[in-house]
């Protein structure tokens, strides 16, 4: 079938997927004991407020009404108001979103720049001991808890060298003397456009552990599949016609073996996105990193559900427009998809 | 029946040096589950201020922690813990799950069709998220985390056994048994079941190092184990308040947990070699 129609059909199965999201978050929030009009109201509301208060909420309805009305406001981007300070939960996430999605990506890319290469080195000499060494660091590297890497990566480069900062995104001071206007929302890219080199590079610094610890566990996967890909392809009938026909190996391995050997590895790609967004939570609560997931862990102390469902559901369509989009580069990448 | 095809051919096994020593830690690690008195030197609840965040030295080969009791044994305690949390919902898991997907792969029809677009939206949540949020509804604890991880992972399951069942439909033994006029329960428990195990029992040794990491991910936010439980994940969490003075607080529970999850998972890899050879990682 043909790319587009491919790529309407999955697009179109964003919205039942959210459905479903939403009925399992509106179930959960209605699990919670406690009556959610007496906890807004205050312990010494009169029964007459309460109950006022109710009958706004919607609480008197029938449970599939209150869907309805939960439905309605979602998809107006009303996530509800946090149960801490009042302010919409909307607005909150629009803040931390862009540190995230930055931390997130950075990750990525590490874990693409160093995994795929090591893969590809590990596939070539396979068996030897490069191979073994980086097939014992793969395993150490899913192994390890994240936060726990994060912890000790701050004892090494921060305590013990005093190599990099122990937290935050930038040097608070370089952004207030020359402000960088918020284009994409990343700050590295933003200090890029605007040619604040000071700032870009104070943000780098910051990014570097972080980026490192949530990148781990993504590079291990990734430099495994590689390897495994690498090494299936590298046997194929038409590497070794390449090699006889005198191609030298450097394109042979870079140019056939490799193109083929990416497609498995994007599969890799899409699942990991979802464990950058939950890894997230933990990093950036270790490198007081002001993202979505410092947010999340902030709300699970003081029972914030409603900042917590919002996040859960802004990470939920997050990884569903990831994976749709790697399915697509897949299908770019292999036509033969395209054509079942 | 097993057909020599699909099932189990053990005889491989022993010559595997490193599948053997995987299994000899595996019991290891149960032995330090059930017995952890035998090897721990001390009380892991006894508060001792006087030994309040001591190095590790002869007395505390892993220092002792903020309340002076000594890390060893609070880790070896927390062998228990994590075990049972990850036997328990890989086991509940993997039944609901392959329960489900037996149904579905063999019904078919709008029944899978269903059960297709219920795992899907299950698995487009991120693993720590819905865990997060499913403990913190439940009340955070022990045993509301296992059943947060057994409502996370059990779509795994069914998808496994649901796509091991359609093709096992389709072989030759199961048309075979079908003509001779066997019931559709027969069919299914006699021959399909037992030649869909293999994949599924890899599946599960290896989930049982995830569960740990992510059971671990839990605790350490606050959701798990509560104090005074040696839990691993909250241990981290709770050293990462001295780290700067007191290293090995928040350190020797991470290799505790590093060690459990590459066992298993050394475990698994060798029982994919031996049991599904088809799907081998090279």
């Amino acid at each position: 079938m043909s790319l587009h129609i491919y790529i309407l059909r999955r697009a179109a199965f964003l919205v039942p997927a959210c459905a479903g999201v939403s009925i399992i978050t509106f179930i959960l929030s209605h699990v919670i004991p406690g009556d959610p009009a007496r906890l807004a109201s205050g312990l010494e509301a009169h029964e007459e407020q309460v109950q006022a208060l109710r009958i706004e909420l919607g609480l008197d309805q029938s449970l599939p009404v209150q869907y309805g009305m939960y439905v309605s406001r979602l998809v107006q981007g009303d996530l509800g108001v946090s149960i801490i300070n009042h302010r919409p939960i909307r607005d909150n996430l629009k803040i931390f979103f862009p540190a995230t999605l930055e931390l997130s990506l950075a990750s990525l890319f590490l874990s693409l720049l160093v995994g795929i290469p090591l893969g590809v080195l590990s596939a070539v000499y396979k068996d030897a001991m490069w191979d073994n060494l980086s097939r014992l660091g793969a395993l150490l590297g899913i192994a390890f808890p994240v936060f726990w890497v994060g912890i000790v990566l701050l004892l090494v480069f921060y305590y013990k060298l005093d190599w990099f900062p122990s937290g935050g995104r930038v040097d608070t001071h370089l952004v207030l003397r020359e402000p960088v206007p918020a284009i994409t929302g990343l700050l590295t890219m933003d200090a890029l456009l605007a040619g604040n080199w000071l700032v870009l590079g104070s943000a780098l610094w910051h990014l570097a552990l972080p980026a490192i610890s949530l990148s781990l566990s993504t590079l291990a996967r990734i430099a495994r599949m590689t390897r495994t890909a690498m090494v299936e392809v590298l046997n194929e009938p038409y590497i070794t016609t390449a090699r006889s026909m005198g191609l030298r190996e450097r394109k042979v391995l870079y140019g056939h073996a490799l193109r083929n050997a990416m497609i498995p590895t994007t599969t890799i790609v899409g699942i990991s996105f979802g464990y950058l967004l939950g890894g997230s939570v933990l990093v950036e609560t270790i490198f007081a990193w002001p993202g979505l997931g410092k947010y999340a862990f902030e709300s699970i102390i003081y029972m914030d559900f409603p900042a917590i469902m919002g996040v859960t559901l802004l990470a939920t369509l997050v990884f569903l427009s990831t994976n749709l989009i790697v399915d697509i580069f897949y299908m770019v990448l292999d036509p033969r998809i395209r054509l079942e | 029946m097993l057909h020599h095809d699909d099932a189990v051919v053990p005889h491989q096994a022993i010559r595997r040096p490193l599948a053997v020593a995987g299994s000899i830690l595996i019991i290891l690690l149960c032995v330090l589950a059930l017995f952890p008195s035998a090897i721990a030197p001390y009380d892991p609840i006894k508060i001792e201020l006087s030994d309040r965040l001591q190095p590790p030295g002869s007395a505390n080969w892993f220092g002792t922690d903020s309340f002076g009791r000594d890390l060893f044994s609070r880790v070896i305690f927390g062998v228990r813990i994590s075990l049972l949390t990850s036997v328990t919902v890989v086991t509940g898991a993997a039944v609901v799950g392959t329960s489900l997907g037996v149904l579905s792969g063999y019904l078919g029809g709008w029944v899978d069709e269903v059960l297709m677009r219920v795992t899907d939206v299950f698995m487009a949540i991120p693993v720590i998220l819905l865990a997060m949020v499913v403990v913190v509804v439940l009340k955070p604890g022990l045993i509301n985390t296992m059943i947060a991880l057994i409502v996370v992972w059990w779509p795994v399951y069914a998808r496994l056994m649901r796509s091991q069942v359609i093709t096992i439909k389709e072989r030759p033994y199961v048309e075979a048994a079908v003509a001779f006029g066997a019931g559709s329960w027969k069919v299914t428990v006699r021959h399909i079941v037992p030649n869909a195990l293999a994949p599924i029992l890899v599946q599960c040794t290896m989930d049982m190092g995830y569960v740990v990491l992510t059971g671990a991910a839990l605790g350490f936010m606050g959701l798990g184990a509560q104090p005074p439980m040696p839990e691993w994940g909250k241990m981290i969490s709770s050293g990462r308040a001295y780290f700067l003075d007191a290293w090995w607080y928040p350190v020797f529970p991470g290799f505790a947990i590093a060690s459990t999850v590459m066992i298993f998972n050394l475990l698994g890899d060798y029982l994919r070699d031996w049991m599904d050879p088809k799907s081998r990682v090279i």
